[in-house]
C-alpha cells in the first residue's frame, strides 16, 4: 500500500513536470557552470519568480543533474582549485535531495559518504543525506539504519595517529586537539553534529509512545535506531581521546562538547537514561544461544539493544562513563535506582572497559568504577561476589595495576582497588582478598594486598575488641598461613621474585606479635605452623641465597662467572619487571638481555645482595618480636 | 487514627506503608520477574517532588524484584493490581538510608511515592525476544549464583500442558547437556538465568520445546505451547576456562572429549558434536608444537565429522576433515570421509582425488579402491548426463518446452546409500578395530 502511494505521489509531482523544459532547465545549469556563473544558477532556485517553476521540473532531472553535474563536482580537486564551483555543486545537491527518487539517491549518497575523501566531501554529501532521512522520516527503519552506518564507518576509518591507541600522559592529551588528524576526526564529528540536529528534533517531535502503548518498545525504529548510532559514535574512535578528562579542568575542549551532544541526545531518545543498565547483565553475562535451526543469529533479536553490532558493549560503557564521571546525567533521570543495582551493573561496564587494548578506555573504566565506588553509602553485602562479574573484575583490574606500562594507570588502578575492597561488608573485604591472594602472581601487589588486610584487622582491633568472624579464628587462620606468609616453593624459593609479599609478610608477623597479646585473633595459636612452614625455611633459604650471591659476586670479580650467566639473565629479566610487555608477569627467562659487561653485573649482584640484607633483617627483627613478645605472654600466663 | 488505619504496613515494621487511592481491577499482582510499567511521583515529607515519570512523559519500567530499585519500590509495587493507584511511604532504610542521594534526596529522608500501576508482562528469556520463553518468577531467592557451561545442574521441573501435568521430576545432569536426559531447551536455557534456590514458572512455545512434532508419550500435539514450574535446587561453579593451564586445558578437553565419545555410543550425535566442540575449544593452541594436543585435536575433528556424516550433514562433515587435513595432510580416515563426503554432495572430481590419495597412501585400502570405481562410474554418468542435456537443450528449446525437463536419473544420493551402505558398514566396522577407537 505505502509503495502504492508513493508512487502515485511521485506520478503526481512528475505530470507537473514538463520534459521538455525539465531537459532545457539541465542544460540551463550545465551551460551556467561553464560560463562560472554560479550566481545565476542559485538564482534559479532561489529567485521569487523562478525558483517555482524550475523546483517543479527537478523530480524529471534530479538524477541527471546529480550525475552529470554534482557526482563530479563534488570532489577534493574541485574543492581545492574551484571552490565556488563546488559550492554550488554542494547547493545544488541538497535542493535536487528534496526531488530525487529517494532510493536511488539514498544508495549513492551513502556509498559516497563512506568514500568521502576529505571533510568538505562527507560534509557535502552528509547535508543532503540528511535532507533524505527528513524525507524518509519513520518508514523503513532498515534503510534509516544503513545509513547511518555509512556515516559511521567513514568517522570508523578516519586515520588517527598511532600513539591513541598506545596510550599518551598528560601533557600529551592537554595538546591533542592540536594533532592535525585529531583535529580533523573532531571536524567529522562536529559535521555529524549539525547532520543529526533537525533529524534528531524531529524524532523528539514525531516518535512519541503513543498513551496506550505500555510498555517500551526496542525493536527496530527510528527512534532506537538514532539512540544506538549516538551511542555508537561515543564508542572508538571518540572514546580514544578521553584519557585524563579530568573533574576539575575547567577547559572546555572539543571533545568534551563533542561527547556531552552525544550523551545528551542519546539521553533524551531514551527517555530514562538508566534504561539501558537493566540490559547490561543479559548482554555482558549470558551469551545468546546462537541456533540458524531456530533462527536465531546474531542479528536477530527482537530488541535492538542487546545487538552487539547495533550498540557495542564498549560504547554504553562510554555512555554511561559520560552521565557519571562527566556530569551528565539529566536533572530529570529517574532516582529509584538502587545503589548496588548500580554498583553491579557498572561493574560489568568498567570490566567490559578495562579488557579493551587502549589505555584511554581502561581510563575511563577506572575513573567509572571510581565514581560509582564513591556514590555507595552502604556496604555492598558479599553475597554480590557469588555474580561471576566480581572476579573477572578483579582480574582486568589487577592485570593493569600489575603491569600497565601507564604509571597513571597503574596508580588510579590500585586506589580504585583499594576503593572496590573496601566497599564491601567485613566478609566480602575478605573474601575478595584471599581469592585476589591466591590466584595473583605479582609480587608487589599480593604485598600491598596482604598489608590491606592487616590493616582491616587493625581497624577492627580499635573498632570493638571483639573481632569479627572474618578476623580471627579459623578464617583468620587460613588467611595468614594460606595467604600471606607463604614460601611459594619452600626453601627453594626465589626469594628475590617474592621479595615484597615476604616482606610484608613479616611486617605482619612482628605487628601481630606486638599488637595482639590477648590473642584475640588466635595469632599465636597459628603462628608454630607459620613457623615451620614459612620462617624456618626462610631461614635457610635466606642463607642458601646470600652465600650463593656472595660466591657468584666473587666469581665475577675473579672473571670466572661464564657457567652462571643464565641464572643472571633470569634476574635481569626479573629486575627489569618486562612492564612494556605487559601481560604475564617477568622473570620466566624467555626474553634475553643482551650480554652485559662485569661492571653492570657487579652492580645487579650488589643489588641483589641489598635486597637480600634488607630481607634478612627484618627477619630478625620479626623473630626478635615473636620472641619478647612470647616470653612476655608466657611470663603473664605464669602469673 | 482512622487514616491510619487507611494504610498497610508492607514490610511489617511500618518502614513501608501503602495508602490504596484508587483500587486496582482483578486480583492479580505481579510476580517478581515481570516486567512492570506504571508512572509514579516521588516527594520528601515537605512536598518537594524530587523525581516524577509524569513528567518525563513517559511510564517507568523496570523489573520487579531483582533489586533494581530501592526496597520500598520492589515490595510496594508487587502489591499492586493493574489500574491501582496508591501512595507509598518509606522509611529510610527502604530508600536511600542514612546518607541520601544528594543533592536531591536528604540523608535520612522519608520518601512518599504516588504510583499508578500500568500494567506488567513476564520476562522475555528467549534468545530472540520474540516471547518463545517466558519466565514469572515464583520464589525468589536472594542466592546470586547460575549455572553456567559445564556446570553440574540440580532441579526439579514439572511440565504441564493446558493444566495437565505430563512430566514431574529431579533432573541432575551438566548443564549444556540437558537433551542427554530429555530436558527441554527452552528449560535448559531459562536455568542459565536462575538463582539457585528460585522457583519460576516458564511458558515454553513450541521450537523450544516439543517442536512440529509434539510428544507421543506425553501426548503432545504438535506445535504445543508448554507451561514448566522449575525450581533450581543446586549448581555448581562450571569450568572456569580462564584459570586452567595448558595441561589442564588438555585434561578438561579429553573429559569433554570422553563425553562426546559417550553420547557418540548412545547415537545421539547433537550432543556428542557440542562436547566434541567443547573439547575442541578447550585445546591450548600449541598443536603446531604438542604432538599430543594435535593428536587429540585430529581425532576430535574426526570425530565430529563422522558425527555430522550421521546426521547427514555433508557439507559441515567436510569442514571438519578439511580442519583435520590442515593439521595432518595424510590422514587417510579424514581424506577418506571428505571423499564419502564429496561422493554424497556430488563434488565427483573432488571424491575421486580423495580416494585415489587414500590408495596412494594405503594401497591395500579396497574400501578407497571401490569408491574410486563408483566416483569413476558417477563422473561418466554424469558427463553422459550433460551431453544428453546438451544436446537435447535445442531440441527442446525448438519444441517450445512442450517438455519441462529431462527426465531426472535416479538420485545419485540413494543409488550411492544402496550401494554403500552395507559396504560402509564393514568398513567403519574395520576402521573402528583397526584403530582401537581412538577416532571416536
Amino acid at each position: 500500500m505505502e509503495m502504492e502511494q508513493e508512487q502515485e505521489q511521485a506520478m503526481d509531482v512528475r505530470t507537473q513536470a514538463d520534459p521538455k523544459e525539465a531537459a532545457n532547465l539541465l542544460q540551463l545549469i550545465k551551460q551556467l557552470l561553464v560560463e562560472k556563473a554560479y550566481d545565476g544558477v542559485r538564482m534559479l532556485f532561489n529567485s521569487p519568480n523562478e525558483a517555482e517553476r524550475n523546483t517543479r521540473q527537478l523530480p524529471l532531472i534530479a538524477m541527471d543533474l546529480y550525475h552529470e553535474v554534482c557526482a563530479g563536482n563534488i570532489s577534493d580537486i574541485v574543492y581545492s582549485e574551484e571552490p565556488e564551483l563546488f559550492d554550488c555543486s554542494d547547493e545544488l545537491l541538497k535542493v535536487l535531495a528534496k526531488y530525487a527518487p529517494l532510493q536511488e539517491l539514498m544508495l549513492e549518497m551513502m556509498e559516497r559518504v563512506e568514500e568521502s575523501s576529505s571533510l568538505a566531501v562527507f560534509g557535502a554529501h552528509l547535508r543532503a543525506l540528511q535532507v533524505l532521512l527528513q524525507r524518509q522520516g519513520r518508514d523503513k527503519p532498515q534503510a534509516v539504519e544503513w545509513c547511518l552506518q555509512s556515516v559511521f564507518t567513514r568517522i570508523k576509518e578516519l586515520p588517527l595517529p598511532d600513539y591513541l591507541s598506545e596510550g599518551y600522559d598528560e601533557a600529551q592529551a592537554r595538546l591533542i586537539e592540536q594533532q592535525e588528524q585529531v583535529e580533523d576526526l573532531l571536524a567529522h564529528y562536529i559535521t555529524v553534529g549539525l547532520f543529526r540536529q533537525p533529524l534528531f528534533t524531529e524524532i523528539m517531535e514525531q516518535d512519541i509512545r503513543p498513551d496506550a502503548q505500555i510498555f517500551r518498545d526496542c525493536t527496530m525504529n527510528r527512534r532506537n535506531i538514532f539512540t544506538c548510532f549516538f551511542i555508537q559514535l561515543l564508542g572508538r574512535p571518540l572514546a580514544l581521546l578521553q584519557l585524563n578528562i579530568e573533574k576539575e579542568d575547567m577547559t572546555r575542549t572539543y571533545v568534551h562538547q563533542v561527547v556531552e551532544s552525544l550523551t545528551q541526545d542519546a539521553s533524551k531518545c531514551l527517555g530514562d537514561p538508566y534504561y539501558l543498565l537493566n540490559l547490561v547483565e543479559m548482554r555482558a553475562r549470558w551469551q545468546r544461544k546462537l541456533d540458524a535451526t531456530k533462527g536465531v543469529y546474531e542479528m536477530s533479536s527482537q530488541n535492538l539493544f542487546l545487538i552487539e553490532e547495533k550498540l557495542p558493549l564498549h560504547a554504553v560503557a562510554m555512555y554511561y562513563h559520560s552521565l557519571f564521571v562527566g556530569n551528565q546525567m539529566p536533572f530529570t533521570a529517574p532516582r529509584i535506582y538502587a545503589p548496588q543495582f548500580l554498583f553491579e551493573t557498572i561493574a560489568y561496564l568498567a570490566e567490559v572497559l578495562l579488557n579493551q587494548q587502549e589505555p584511554s578506555l581502561q581510563h575511563c573504566g577506572l575513573r567509572l568504577e571510581e565514581y560509582i565506588l564513591s556514590i555507595l553509602s552502604e556496604p555492598v553485602p558479599s553475597t554480590s561476589l557469588q555474580l561471576d562479574v566480581h572476579k573477572r573484575f578483579c582480574e582486568a583490574l589487577c592485570k593493569i595495576v600489575g603491569y600497565s606500562p601507564e604509571v597513571s594507570l597503574r596508580q588510579l588502578g590500585l586506589h580504585v582497588l583499594r576503593q572496590y575492597i573496601l566497599a564491601f561488608e567485613d566478609q566480602g573485604k575478605y573474601l575478595i582478598l584471599k581469592n585476589l591472594l591466591e590466584t595473583l602472581q605479582h609480587d608487589g601487589l599480593m604485598g600491598y594486598l596482604s598489608g590491606m588486610y592487616k590493616d582491616l584487622v587493625d581497624e577492627a582491633f580499635i573498632k570493638s575488641p571483639l573481632l569479627p568472624e572474618v578476623f580471627s579464628g579459623e578464617l583468620f587462620r587460613e588467611m595468614l598461613l594460606l595467604c600471606v606468609c607463604v614460601l611459594p616453593h619452600d626453601v627453594k624459593s626465589d626469594l628475590l621474585l617474592n621479595a615484597d609479599r615476604l616482606c610484608n609478610a613479616l611486617n605482619i608477623l612482628r605487628y601481630f606479635a606486638l599488637r595482639d597479646k590477648e590473642n584475640v585473633t588466635g595469632f599465636w595459636h597459628v603462628l608454630p605452623e607459620i613457623e615451620k612452614r614459612m620462617l624456618v625455611p626462610l631461614g635457610k633459604a635466606l642463607d642458601f641465597s646470600m652465600a650463593h650471591y656472595k660466591a657468584y659476586k666473587e666469581r665475577v670479580e675473579n672473571g670466572q662467572s661464564a657457567s652462571d650467566d643464565a641464572l643472571m639473565q633470569r634476574q635481569l629479566n626479573m629486575l627489569a619487571v618486562n612492564i612494556s610487555n605487559s601481560g604475564m608477569a617477568g622473570g620466566d627467562g624467555d626474553n634475553h638481555l643482551p650480554d652485559i659487561g662485569r661492571t653492570e653485573k657487579l652492580e645487579v649482584l650488589a643489588s641483589s645482595i641489598t635486597s637480600l640484607e634488607t630481607l634478612l633483617g627484618l627477619y630478625l627483627r620479626a623473630n626478635e618480636c615473636i620472641e619478647l613478645a612470647g616470653r612476655k605472654r608466657r611470663l603473664l600466663s605464669d602469673a | 487514627m482512622p487514616e491510619e488505619t487507611k494504610k498497610i504496613d508492607l514490610s511489617g515494621d511500618g518502614g513501608v506503608l501503602k495508602e490504596i487511592l484508587r483500587e486496582g481491577t482483578g486480583t492479580e499482582t505481579p510476580h517478581n520477574g515481570c516486567t512492570v510499567s506504571l508512572h509514579y511521583t516521588g516527594r520528601l515529607e515537605d512536598g518537594t517532588e524530587f523525581d516524577s515519570s509524569v513528567s518525563r512523559n513517559e511510564p517507568f519500567e523496570f523489573p520487579l524484584g531483582k533489586g533494581n530499585v530501592i526496597k520500598a519500590f520492589d515490595m510496594g509495587v508487587a502489591t499492586m493490581k493493574l489500574g491501582e493507584r496508591c501512595f507509598l511511604t518509606c522509611a529510610p532504610n527502604y530508600a536511600y538510608g542514612a546518607a541520601g542521594s544528594p543533592p536531591a534526596i536528604p540523608p535520612d529522608a522519608t520518601l512518599i511515592f504516588e504510583l499508578e500501576m500500568l500494567g506488567w508482562k513476564g520476562e522475555d528469556l528467549s534468545p530472540n525476544q520474540d516471547g518463545s520463553i517466558v519466565r514469572t518468577i515464583l520464589e525468589t531467592s536472594d542466592k546470586k549464583r547460575s549455572p553456567s557451561d559445564g556446570a553440574f545442574v540440580k532441579a526439579h521441573i514439572s511440565g504441564a500442558i493446558e493444566g495437565r501435568v505430563f512430566e514431574e521430576r529431579d533432573v541432575e545432569f551438566d548443564y549444556g547437556e540437558g537433551s542427554a536426559i530429555n530436558v527441554i531447551e527452552g528449560v535448559e536455557i531459562a536455568l542459565e538465568k536462575m538463582n539457585i534456590g528460585e522457583t519460576s514458572r516458564l511458558k515454553i512455545q513450541a521450537k523450544y520445546a516439543f517442536g512440529a512434532k509434539g510428544n507421543e508419550e506425553f501426548k503432545i500435539p504438535p506445535n504445543a505451547v508448554v507451561e514448566y514450574t522449575v525450581k533450581l535446587v543446586d549448581c555448581g561453579k562450571g569450568i572456569e576456562e580462564w584459570k586452567l593451564s595448558d595441561n589442564e586445558r588438555l585434561d578438561e578437553a579429553k573429559a569433554y572429549k570422553e563425553k562426546g565419545t559417550n553420547y557418540f555410543k548412545k547415537e545421539n550425535w547433537a550432543l556428542a558434536i557440542k562436547m566434541y566442540n567443547k573439547c575442541k575449544n578447550l585445546l591450548p593452541n600449541t598443536a603446531d608444537t604438542n604432538e599430543e594436543v594435535k593428536k587429540v585435536k585430529v581425532a576430535t575433528h574426526s570425530n565430529i565429522a563422522l558425527c555430522h556424516q550421521k546426521c547427514n550433514d555433508h557439507f559441515e562433515a567436510k569442514q571438519e576433515c578439511n580442519a583435520v587435513l590442515a593439521l595432518d595432510a595424510n590422514n587417510v580416515k579424514a581424506l577418506y570421509r571428505r571423499g564419502q563426503c564429496n561422493l554424497t554432495i556430488n563434488e565427483l572430481e573432488d571424491a575421486l582425488e580423495d580416494f585415489q590419495k587414500v590408495i596412494q597412501l594405503e594401497p591395500a585400502n579396497k574400501a578407497a579402491s571401490n569408491h574410486v570405481l563408483i566416483c569413476k562410474q558417477k563422473i561418466k554418468e554424469s558427463k553422459n548426463k550433460e551431453k544428453k542435456l546438451y544436446a537435447n537443450m535445442f531440441t527442446k528449446l525448438a519444441a517450445n518446452d512442450k517438455e519441462t525437463e529431462p527426465p531426472r536419473e535416479t538420485d545419485v544420493l540413494s543409488k550411492c546409500g544402496e550401494w554403500s551402505e552395507e559396504d560402509a558398514k564393514r568398513e567403519a566396522e574395520l576402521t573402528l578395530e583397526r584403530d582401537n577407537i581412538i577416532m571416536i
